[in-house]
C-alpha cells in the first residue's frame, strides 16, 4: 500500500469517525427536554463535513487499492461473506448518509426556532440524527470486520 | 516516542477519565440526593464530572481506531473475531447506548447507573487482562451478573444513606 | 421552510434510488457495466448519479413543495425509507449469498 492510500484509508476511517461522533452529540443533546442550540448546529456541521471527506477518501481507496488487493485475499480467506455480505452492504448504505446529514444541518441552521418551539419536529430531528449515528456506527464496525478478514 | 506508545497512552488516559467520570457522577449523585434534590452546587460538578467522561469517552474512541489502523497498517490487526475485543466491543456498545435509552425513558436510573458503571469497569479490566482465556458468552454472563450485582449494591447504598426514591 | 422540506424529500428518494440502483444492478449486469464504462468503477456511478439525482430533486421541490407549518411528514419519509433501503439492502446481500450457497 502507498503512503497516499494509507493517508486515504486513515482519512476516511477518522472522518466517518468524527461525523458518528458528532451526529450521536446532535441526537443527546435534542432528547433533553431544554436544549440550546448552538452545538447541535456546529456538529451537524461538522458531522455532514465529515461524511462527504470520508466519502471521498474512502472511495479513492476503495475504487484504488481494496477491489486489487483486498477483496481478493477476504474472498480467498476464513472470511469470504466480509466482502459479500459486510462490504457490499456497507459501500451502498453509506450513500445514504451524506444526504441524511445535509437535511438535518439545514433543518437545525434554518429552523432553529422552529425546531425548539415543534415537539414533534424536534423529537423527529433527533431520530434521524440517531439514525444517522445508528447507521455510521454500522458502517464503521463493518469497516473493523472487513479489516479483520483480510487477517 | 512511536505512534503505538503515543495511542496506546492516549487510550489509558481516555479509560482514565471515562472510568474517573463514571466513578465520581455516581458519587455526586449519590451525594447530592441525600437532600432530595440536587442544588446548583452539585448540578455543576455534575456537569463538569459528566463532560470529562465525555472527553474520556472521545479520547478513547478516537485512540482505539487509531491502534487498530496502525494494526492493519503494519499487518498486525487486532482480530475483530477476538472473544476480549468483541466483549469490549459489547461494553462500549453499551455505553454508548446507555444514555440514549435512559434520556428517554426506556431504561430506569438505578440499572441505567449500574450499566455505565460496570460497562466502564468491565471494559477496561478486560482490556487490561491480557491472557484472559475465556469466550465471548463466559465474558458477557459475568458482565450481565455483575451488572445485576451492581444494581442491587447501589439500591443497599442508597437506603443505608436514606435516599428517597 | 421549502429548503428543509426539500432536503428531506430528495434524501429520501435518493434513499430508494441507491436501494433500486444497487439492487437492479447486482441482477442485470449490462446496468453495472454501463456503471463502470462511464464511470470508472460502478460504485463511483452510483455516488455521481446520488449526488447529481440529489441535487436536481432538491432543486425542482423547491419550487414544487407544498407549503407545509412544519416540515414533518418529509422528515418522517426520510426517517422512515433510511431504515427501509438500508434494511433492503442489507437483506438482498444477505439473500444473495444464501442462494450461492
Amino acid at each position: 500500500m502507498t503512503s497516499v492510500l494509507a493517508y486515504n484509508l486513515i482519512a476516511h476511517i477518522l472522518l466517518g469517525l468524527i461525523g458518528v461522533i458528532a451526529f450521536y452529540a446532535v441526537w443527546m443533546i435534542l432528547l433533553k427536554e431544554k436544549s440550546a442550540l448552538k452545538w447541535p448546529k456546529i456538529l451537524a456541521f461538522v458531522g455532514t463535513l465529515s461524511f462527504f471527506g470520508s466519502w471521498i477518501t474512502g472511495g479513492y481507496y476503495y475504487v484504488k487499492f481494496y477491489g486489487k488487493a483486498v477483496k481478493p485475499v477476504i474472498l480467498s480467506g476464513k472470511y469470504p461473506w466480509a466482502h459479500t455480505i459486510i462490504t457490499e452492504s456497507k459501500e451502498h448504505i453509506f450513500l445514504l448518509l451524506p444526504f441524511l446529514s445535509i437535511a438535518v444541518f439545514l433543518a437545525l441552521w434554518l429552523l432553529e426556532d422552529k425546531i425548539q418551539s415543534n415537539n414533534e419536529l424536534k423529537k423527529w430531528t433527533a431520530y434521524l440524527s440517531g439514525l444517522i449515528f445508528v447507521l455510521g456506527a454500522i458502517i464503521a464496525f463493518a469497516g473493523v470486520a472487513i479489516s479483520s478478514a483480510v487477517k | 516516542m512511536s505512534w503505538f506508545t503515543f495511542l496506546i497512552i492516549a487510550h489509558v488516559f481516555g479509560t482514565i477519565l471515562g472510568v474517573g467520570g463514571a466513578t465520581f457522577a455516581e458519587i455526586f449523585y449519590l451525594k447530592a440526593l441525600r437532600d432530595g434534590e440536587i442544588d446548583p452546587t452539585e448540578n455543576s460538578f455534575l456537569k463538569i464530572t459528566y463532560r470529562v467522561l465525555r472527553i474520556g469517552l472521545v479520547i478513547l474512541i478516537l485512540s482505539g481506531v487509531g491502534i487498530f489502523i496502525l494494526g492493519r497498517l503494519t499487518g498486525h490487526e487486532s482480530s475483530f473475531y477476538d472473544p476480549r475485543f468483541l466483549a469490549k466491543m459489547t461494553m462500549f456498545a453499551a455505553i454508548v447506548i446507555n444514555p440514549i435509552l435512559f434520556q428517554t425513558k426506556l431504561l430506569k436510573s438505578w440499572i441505567a447507573t449500574s450499566i455505565s458503571l460496570v460497562s466502564w469497569y468491565g471494559a477496561f479490566i478486560v482490556g487490561m487482562w491480557r491472557n484472559l482465556d475465556a469466550s465471548y458468552f463466559e465474558i458477557i454472563s459475568v458482565y450481565i451478573l455483575a451488572v445485576m450485582i451492581a444494581a442491587f449494591a447501589l439500591e443497599i447504598i442508597k437506603k443505608m444513606i436514606k435516599i428517597e426514591k | 421552510m421549502k429548503v428543509v422540506t426539500s432536503a428531506f424529500i430528495s434524501a429520501a428518494l435518493v434513499a430508494v434510488f441507491v436501494v433500486g440502483i444497487t439492487i437492479y444492478g447486482e441482477l442485470y449486469t449490462p446496468l453495472k457495466d454501463w456503471l463502470k464504462v462511464n464511470f470508472s468503477h460502478h460504485w463511483v456511478g452510483k455516488s455521481v448519479l446520488s449526488a447529481i439525482l440529489f441535487l436536481a430533486l432538491f432543486i425542482s421541490f423547491l419550487f414544487k413543495t407544498p407549503n407545509e407549518k412544519f416540515p414533518n411528514f418529509s422528515l418522517k419519509l426520510a426517517f422512515w425509507l433510511a431504515i427501509i433501503s438500508s434494511a433492503a439492502i442489507l437483506f438482498f446481500y444477505l439473500y444473495e449469498v444464501s442462494l450461492a450457497h
